[in-house]
């Protein structure tokens, strides 16, 4: 959202307006839109404004429908079940890349362009070693081999219906198939412990693992092609952009698109040099255009942080809100029940409620509030505030415990009632010990916290996520250095907090 | 004026099994009279005493203050018409000296500047300089807090006294001193005081009358001679004799 309106405000006050290139967030997406950026800076007199990673799907094509974004790069069969919601199952790629064409041109204003040649579908990847040894060069002889064969595939693909379900159907493939997360895929199919995964077909990775691509022969796949999306209002504005872009079209193969991914993933390269390179090569750009544009990405990481410094501050402003509500929610709730729980020693299972709700792994923690709340802030307070809970809770009920069980009869027998007990006595002397969960709480909380962008709540995991997606170090360090730095400050905040909350009388004089 | 009348106390063990605390007291004791409970750990005295101010509820009999049964009053009301004093004082750590002993009148809502006077009158009762009151328990020696102790515990004027080992922890120069202040204090106040001990001299020293329990039952009551010359059994006579051999 915050984007959007970057990206917005931006447009309204360059003049003259650049053209605004966003992408998706995966690298592929990325690298296809700096590719585009730098064929326009190098060979026209307009000036680009890039919003890569701008967001998933959804948000890239809300943005270009609004005018906010001129052009991206799409894929056909995406075009056709998620932005034209087509139910209908996709037929043969030409048919696709047609039809999705010409309806964004007349429901939405928005011209295709010529794909650029590959096609990124899903494929299955077989261990070279194996399918050498098998013969195997298609998905259709995997049937003869069905009892030597072991598959591990990504759980999405295990479930989806045009994925294994559909796969194991239109080949008659009956194979022991089990559901793991991708990475592992990668790492088990190199140690030899599966023989066959799910991949998508210019997967970087597939490069860095001694795997072989078998042919989709019965065409089951859905086609995938890329191509750019523009808005036909620019075209209008600038007609060469058409024949410019068009340069691109049919250059990239599957096996090139993979080498390109592999580049940034697996090599480490930065995506205008990875972009640039190709370009060159391709001889649709000089050396001194890369040069060029190569100086102007060679900022400095202090100056990298400091365009970034506005972008920070909301973004820790943000995360700083996400921990401050979730945990004076926490205090709120679990206060009282701490109290509860040292009246009532029935309640006292309460607090190993709490405990296996710390021992729930925060990604997982957050990703089961998505179907409960819903992507956003609230399902991110909602779990920040049941991590808070643990520390609080089990602080409040010993730090009154430990109470000097002299004390507490001395006060009954003064006659205090339990409304007095605990506020003039158990609470006073409790304080520094529920003082220090508060501080614990909060200490997690802002680390767990970065996880919350996973799920759109924003904060300072935003950048982290992108960079990690993007294989950028400074994007990373520019959302982990400050979110490291707000730990440490709320650390020692809260510890002197907890001096001035300790009761005089416990410290000194 | 107190009185216990045929009081039991029983705690229900672990598997069936009971433990009679207390078995069948009874006990006047008069307006301004300082009776001392003695015997030995275990024996039911401080139970006794816990009966009377309703921390500990009798199983059977009565217990009366002021000629009510204690179980028909509001506890609460009930404990702050007995001042209560226990070991080492039972400050608590985190209120000055001053807000200790004022603490029980700003419950009752008292105004600011009479619980003041209130606590200065009190520090001087019980010789403590006023400049001790801002201090907390922890700068205190062990016969201040006790002196402290006992100044809250009179700080709502109180008919009855309630003192649960109050001397046990000091030392021996500090409670004799306390003893000495305590008889002063008691000529001016002049309290009904139940105080529990098991220090036979000074139960003899303090009490006008001592009464010696043992296994949750009154053995005797009466005062020094009484216990010297007509011990009401073997068991009284080597108690005595065993306590006060002991301090030559």
């Amino acid at each position: 959202m915050l984007l959007l309106m970057l990206a917005g405000s931006a447009v309204a006050q360059d003049a003259p307006e650049p053209i605004v290139i966003a992408s998706k967030t995966f690298t592929e997406s990325r690298l296809l839109s700096e590719i585009m950026a730098q064929l326009i800076e190098a060979r026209t007199d307009l000036s680009v404004e890039r919003r890569l990673g701008l967001g998933g799907t959804t948000v890239v094509f809300t943005a270009l429908t609004a005018g906010e974004v001129d052009l991206y790069a799409e894929y056909t069969g995406t075009g056709w079940a998620v932005l034209l919601g087509i139910e209908a199952p996709i037929g043969d790629p030409l048919e696709t890349y047609v039809t999705v064409a010409q309806r964004l041109r007349s429901e939405h204003g928005l011209v295709v362009l010529p794909p650029f040649g590959f096609n990124n579908t899903y494929a299955m990847a077989m261990r070279e070693a194996r399918a050498e040894a098998l013969g195997v060069t298609r998905i259709s002889q995997l049937t003869e081999h069905a009892d030597a064969l072991s598959v591990g595939v990504s759980l999405e693909f295990l479930n989806r219906a045009d994925g294994w379900p559909g796969l194991r159907e239109t080949y008659g493939l009956e194979l022991d198939v089990r559901g793991m997360e991708h990475g592992l895929a990668y790492e088990a199919i190199q140690s030899g412990a599966i023989d066959l995964i799910d991949a998508y077909s210019t997967d970087g990775k597939l490069l860095k693992y001694d795997v072989r691509v078998l042919q989709d022969d019965l065409s089951y796949f859905p086609p995938y092609d890329a191509a750019p999306v523009v808005r036909a209002a620019l075209l209008e504005r600038h007609p060469e952009l058409e024949g410019l872009l068009g340069e691109l079209a049919f250059r990239i193969s599957d096996d090139h698109m993979q080498q390109l991914n592999g580049a940034v993933e697996v090599e480490g390269r930065s995506f205008e040099e990875v972009a640039s390179t190709f370009l060159i090569a391709e001889g649709l750009i000089g050396a001194e255009d890369a040069a060029e544009g190569a100086a102007r990405n060679q900022d400095s990481f202090a100056a990298f942080m400091a365009a970034r410094a506005g972008e920070t501050a909301s973004l820790t402003l943000e995360h700083m809100a996400l921990t401050l509500v979730s945990v004076l929610l926490a205090v709120a709730a679990t206060l009282p029940l701490g109290v509860l729980i040292t009246r009532r020693p029935t309640l006292r299972p309460l607090l190993t409620v709490a405990g296996v709700l710390q021992t729930i792994p925060s990604l997982a923690l957050l990703a089961l509030m998505i179907p409960l709340i819903g992507l956003g802030v609230s399902s991110a307070v909602v779990a920040l505030f049941l991590y808070a809970i643990l520390p609080i809770l089990r602080n409040t009920v010993t730090g009154i415990e430990e109470v000097d069980p002299d004390l507490v009869e001395a006060a009954r027998a003064m006659g205090l009632t339990d409304g007095q007990l605990l506020t003039r006595v158990q609470l006073p002397l409790a304080s520094p010990t529920i003082m220090a969960g508060v501080r614990t709480a909060t200490v997690i909380s802002v680390g767990v916290a970065t996880l919350a962008a996973f799920i759109g709540a924003g904060g300072l995991g935003e950048p982290i996520i992108t960079g990690l997606q993007l294989n950028d170090t400074r994007l990373i360090l520019s959302g982990a250095l400050p979110a490291a730095g707000l730990a440490v400050l709320v650390d020692l905040a809260l510890g002197q907090l907890e001096r001035v909350v300790t009761p005089k009388g416990l410290t000194g004089g | 004026m107190i009185a216990l009348e045929g009081v039991r106390k029983v705690y229900s063990g672990g598997s069936g099994a009971s433990i009679i605390a207390v078995d069948d007291v009874s006990l006047t004791i008069e307006e301004g009279e300082t009776v001392c409970l003695i015997g030995t750990s275990g024996s039911g005295k401080t139970t006794t005493m816990k009966m009377i101010n309703r921390m500990v509820e009798p199983s059977a009999g009565r217990v009366l203050v002021g000629g009510e049964d204690v179980l028909g009053l509001d506890p609460i009301r009930l404990r702050r018409r007995l001042g209560y004093v226990i070991q080492k004082g039972g400050l608590f750590p985190h209120m000055t000296v001053a807000r200790n002993i004022g603490l029980l009148p700003e419950l009752e809502g008292w105004e600011a500047d009479r619980i003041a006077t209130r606590v200065d009158a009190l520090l001087a009762m019980v010789n403590l300089e006023v400049s001790l009151r801002d201090r907390y328990p922890r700068a205190l020696s062990g016969g201040q807090r006790q002196r402290v102790g006992v100044a809250r515990a009179l700080a709502l004027d109180p008919e009855i006294l309630l003192m649960d080992e109050p001397f046990g922890a000091l030392d021996p120069i500090t409670r004799a001193q306390l003893h000495l202040e305590f008889q002063q204090l008691q000529r001016t106040v002049g309290k009904t005081v139940v105080l529990v001990t098991h220090d036979m001299a000074e139960a003899f020293m303090l009490g006008d009358r001592v009464a010696l329990m043992d296994e949750g039952r009154l053995i005797q009551i009466g005062d020094e001679a009484d216990f010297r010359q007509r011990p009401a059994s073997d068991f009284v006579a080597a108690f005595v004799g065993a306590q006060l051999s002991g301090r030559a």
